[in-house]
């Protein structure tokens, strides 16, 4: 019979079900007549099984504020951000946001946290506004058609944009999109004088239970258009991004 | 590789890393800061990640001599929960008590967390990589620069030393509850 030095090194493997049969036999053949030696078989199982069946629930999620503050390491990492490439050349997207859905759309409440998914979304949708209006935005303008054409292409986005008097004094000054829920979710990137406005285009599917929300200083308005959420979003008065987004509305689908 | 790709993959990262910083830490500001400083190294070093290879583990391995490296600016050996003194502590056990294995499988979630807690730093960190993180030995050797046995040594006295500390809080809050006393206050 093997002693228990020569049995500690694979109790670990045999718990985790990564022995070998012949390393299995040894372990279980030397734990029949030796209980200390059981006894830590048993207890690494049970720790195990413990821990794995709680592994979701004790990763949880990190709070939001740190993962504005994780993306923005990116620009402190590397200051000189190219901010003259083309639109959606890039294919990074504001995983912010991404993490936002998994919050919202996967449910927060699974973890019996009290937040509101729907103002969950509109916080994090905002740490992206502003974001992506500092990292990405083309202050030159955009051709909408040029986007719509992009987004469908690239990623099978088929969203149709207001533009000329449509667009009610909006200017397209970037697009985005986020490669998370199957790569379905964009955001683009609207000025109306001053007024840095922002458009989410959420999945299908996707939908918030409150359409109008104030956070972060921050209003944001969601309808539904084409089957879509879509989110309107922007540091100003709520009935004006309340217009904003009847300009969306009526125009985009 | 991209590094745009690259953000994006790492940020999608982030519940894991501040979870596993939150086990490391004990503190929800301290891991705030040392999931920070761990992506900003990783931005940092992007360069030198190949494309295709192990992402989870390079961020976890930069996670863990980041937080090595904090610990040390403030003044905390590291070294210490290495030690033999806390390798040996967890042999001297009682092999012939009798767990209360019901009570056990109804460990409630904040008191796993605490006993996670409650282990020793090096053990902490090797079941959270294995068990959570499900990280294969070898990567957790790679990522904590221990050896392969080190390794299985941690995992094995760690499941042990929590197995063992559940157990015991499970007894005390039965016994407690036969004498109609309360549960205690879970330790924050």
């Amino acid at each position: 019979m093997d002693v228990c030095r020569d049995i500690n090194p694979l109790v670990t493997r045999v718990a985790d079900e990564e022995a070998t049969g012949a390393e299995r036999g040894r372990v279980e053949g030397h734990v029949r007549g030796c209980a200390p030696c059981h006894l830590q078989l048993h207890a690494e199982r049970e720790s195990r099984q413990l821990v794995r069946g709680r592994a979701g629930v004790l990763v949880g999620h990190a709070p939001l504020g740190l993962r504005a503050k994780c993306a923005a390491a990116r620009a402190q990492a590397a200051p000189t951000v190219r901010r003259s490439a083309p639109l959606l050349s890039r294919a990074s997207w504001p995983m912010a946001l991404a993490a936002t859905l998994v919050l919202a759309v996967a449910g927060v409440a699974l973890y019996g946290v009290a937040v509101n998914p729907s103002k969950a979304v509109a916080a994090q949708l905002t740490l992206d506004h502003l974001k992506c209006f500092t990292l990405f935005e083309e202050p030159a303008g955009l051709e909408p058609a040029q986007v719509q054409a992009q987004l469908k292409a690239r990623h099978g986005i088929d969203v149709l944009l207001p533009t000329g008097q449509a667009a009610g004094g909006l200017t397209l000054v970037g697009g985005r999109r986020c490669l998370y829920l199957d790569g379905s979710l964009a955001h683009l990137l609207y000025r109306k004088g001053a007024v840095q406005v922002s458009l989410f285009v959420l999945p299908t599917g996707a939908k918030l239970s409150q359409t109008d929300l104030d956070v972060l200083g921050h209003s944001a308005v969601a309808f539904m258009n084409g089957g879509r959420t879509w989110v309107t979003l922007a540091r100003a008065p709520h009935r004006e991004v309340e217009a904003i987004a009847a300009v969306f509305s009526a125009v985009a689908h | 590789m991209d590094p745009a790709a690259f953000e994006q993959d790492a940020l999608a990262l982030v519940d894991r890393l501040y979870a596993a910083a939150l086990r490391l830490t004990r503190n929800e500001a301290d891991a705030q800061d040392l999931v920070q400083e761990t992506y900003l190294r990783a931005f940092r070093s992007s360069g030198q990640f190949e494309a295709g290879t192990n992402l989870r583990g390079w961020m976890f391995t930069i996670l863990h001599n980041t937080f090595l490296n904090q610990r040390r600016d403030r003044g905390r050996n590291p070294i210490d929960v290495d030690s033999e003194v806390v390798e040996q502590a967890a042999d001297d056990r009682d092999g012939g008590s009798n767990p209360e294995e019901a009570l056990l499988r109804e460990v409630m979630d904040a008191d796993l967390q605490v006993a996670l807690d409650r282990l020793p730093s090096a053990y902490r960190e090797a079941v959270w990589l294995r068990d959570v993180e499900q990280f294969s030995y070898e990567e957790i050797s790679s990522i904590v620069g221990v050896p392969l046995g080190t390794v299985m040594s941690r995992i094995s006295r760690g499941r042990r030393a929590l197995y063992d500390d559940l157990v015991a809080r499970s007894g005390d809050y039965a016994r407690r509850a036969g004498a109609g006393g309360q549960r205690p206050a879970r330790r924050v």
